[in-house]
């Protein structure tokens, strides 16, 4: 029981990394646009989030330091920072979305006003980071998202045969009237949305905060492939909903009010209601981990003391820092710039800071004198360096293809 | 000192780089040919349509699942939104010649209509009557099956 519990940290960095506004919108548009042509792109983050956040919980938990104070101390302050203002810049975007979602899952449910929602959804999101145990905040956020799961079975009703799905999702291509640029544009915007840097930092930050030890390697394990596919399985579930319904009726989608409607058109009213619940619990872990990622960052590049298992008065710059950030992003919210587009561009932008992210991972992960005898195998090095040249790839071509197709449009 | 310097300037050209890269990636340009004013004419109208597809099949499932007045008085006032937004862009944008002229007044025809139909069910889904709302599908459908035939003429000639 203890071990199933402690696999809800993977749970919820997977909600928040995989679920969070910008991938419900994303996969959402992919699927409404590209059908099932874009799915591989999920599958392929899968294996290269589970891979890296792997090896960063297995630094985390042998040297009991969060990999942001390593790679400082490993790779030198230079590096370090050039590795934190680019987390930083892409977080802290990411952050103004996630609370800006919160707000837009309340109006769903409400009517009122998304943006009169912002400031209440923010002082929440600090409450709860504030004075919630991270156990207890992990456990309730991981398993509400899990209400998520109504899009699984919503694709289930829908889908006539998986078989061919199977099929056209195995044979990719650039559907006609879209072209090649904008469909390997929303390839790098799926990609960085799966890969985003305070995924990793939350991990390795939370493995820390619940003190895991070498014997927890099994569960550093286990929360990453359980969790991670569990985010991807649902990433694809909402990518099904929308190639179903709004592909054939010739719907983009711009909004969150749309990522629903496969959900309401086929379960009903209790559908849609598990679906709102879902974008609430997912937007606001996402707001959760993007807050804390943010003090983690900072804190830990300068040394300071950090974490939520510290008294408050302890760590006082770690809540400051997250606290301003929460205030800052709240105020950019309320000058009703769009969400979806912030979130969109922090994907995007996401993408091309990923190499300076997972470099440093790597680099941790085959030293001996932090790791033992526990550094990576060949194989697992193979696998992480093919990773390694996607993700540069990806990080040159990504803003080139964002002015050529004008943000995919 | 001079490093100091030297990193705000980095720091000022990589925020207008930036800056102008948002602008590009955002901004609609101008039509200097007929055939680019009747492919911003045809991006319009498909945005419309999509908009209003949404409103039919919210509309559908509220009359089939009763589905809560708050959700779907946000999805209409968004499709309206979306409309408005699309139909604004291209209002603004100049006629390359007089040909174009009556594309664009084909054009805003339909697409006024179209967001007027939306504005109509936004503001009955927001005062609760969404009983009201299934006699409007009708118009509704037939708005989208002329915003379709207006996406295929534009698409189809005159390039």
């Amino acid at each position: 029981m203890k071990r199933l519990i402690s696999v809800t940290l993977g749970i919820l960095t997977a909600i928040g990394g995989f679920v969070d506004i910008g991938d419900l919108v994303a996969n959402a548009a992919v699927g409404a646009r590209f059908r099932w042509n874009l799915a591989w792109v999920v599958l392929v983050g899968i294996g290269g989030i589970i891979l890296y956040t792997e090896m960063a919980g297995r630094v985390a938990t042998l040297t009991k330091r969060a990999t942001f104070d390593i790679v400082r101390e490993r790779l030198g302050p230079r590096m370090a920072l050039g590795n934190l203002v680019a987390s930083m810049a892409v977080t802290f975007l990411t952050l103004i979305a996630e609370v800006a979602g919160v707000a837009l899952a309340l109006e769903l449910a409400t009517s009122v006003n998304y943006l009169l929602w912002i400031p209440m959804a923010a002082a929440l999101v600090w409450l709860v980071i504030w004075r919630v145990r991270f156990e207890r905040m992990e456990e309730v956020f991981g398993l509400l998202g899990m209400a998520l799961v109504v899009f699984a079975v919503a694709a289930w009703r829908l889908v006539p045969s998986w078989g061919d799905v199977v099929d056209l999702a195995t044979h990719p291509h650039v559907p006609t009237g879209e072209g090649a640029p904008t469909y390997w544009y929303y390839a790098i915007a799926l990609f960085g949305a799966a890969m985003t840097p305070y995924e990793v930092f939350f991990f390795s930050s939370g493995a820390v905060e619940e003190g895991w030890t070498h014997k927890d390697l099994v569960t550093n394990r286990a929360n990453v492939f359980v969790g991670f596919p569990l985010g991807g399985a649902l990433s694809l579930a909402i990518m099904s909903c929308t190639a179903m319904v709004l592909a054939p009726a010739g719907i983009g989608v711009d909004h969150l009010s749309q990522v629903a409607l496969p959900v309401a058109a086929t379960l009903g009213r209790l559908g849609l209601a598990v679906a709102l619940l879902g974008f609430f619990a997912a937007t606001f872990g996402a707001a959760l981990e993007t807050g804390l990622s943010l003090g983690y960052s900072v804190a830990q590049y300068f040394g300071w003391p950090w974490g939520k298992r510290q008294r408050p008065v302890d760590a006082a710059r770690f809540h400051a820092v997250v606290l301003v950030a929460l205030m800052i992003a709240a105020a950019v919210g309320l000058t009703s710039i769009d969400p979806i587009k912030v979130t969109e561009y922090s994907i995007v932008f996401s993408a091309v800071a990923l190499p300076l992210t997972y470099f440093p991972i790597l680099v941790l992960a085959n030293d001996p004198e932090y790791l033992g005898d526990q550094t990576n195998g060949r194989l697992r090095n193979l696998l992480a360096t093919v990773y390694l040249v996607v993700i540069v790839a990806a990080a040159v071509a990504a803003i080139p293809l964002m002015i050529a197709t004008k943000g995919g449009g | 000192m001079t490093s100091r310097r030297a990193s705000r300037r980095t720091v000022a050209a990589l925020a207008v780089a930036l800056t102008a890269m948002l602008a590009v990636t955002s901004c609609v340009g101008p039509s200097r040919t007929r055939s680019d004013f009747r492919r911003k004419a045809d991006t319009t109208v498909d945005n419309v349509r999509g908009a209003v597809q949404t409103a039919i099949l919210g509309i559908q499932a509220t009359d089939r699942h009763s589905l809560q007045a708050a959700y779907v008085s946000v999805l209409l006032g968004d499709a309206e939104e979306d409309a408005s937004a699309a139909a604004d862009t291209f209002a603004g944008i100049q006629p390359p010649d007089e040909r174009s002229d009556r594309v664009r007044a084909v054009t805003n025809e339909l697409v006024g209509e179209s967001v007027d139909a939306l504005a109509d069910a936004r503001i009955v889904a927001r005062r609760g009557d969404l009983a009201e709302l299934t006699p409007m599908l009708p118009h509704l459908r037939r708005l989208a099956r002329r915003l379709e035939r207006l996406s295929a003429d534009l698409d189809g000639v005159g390039r």
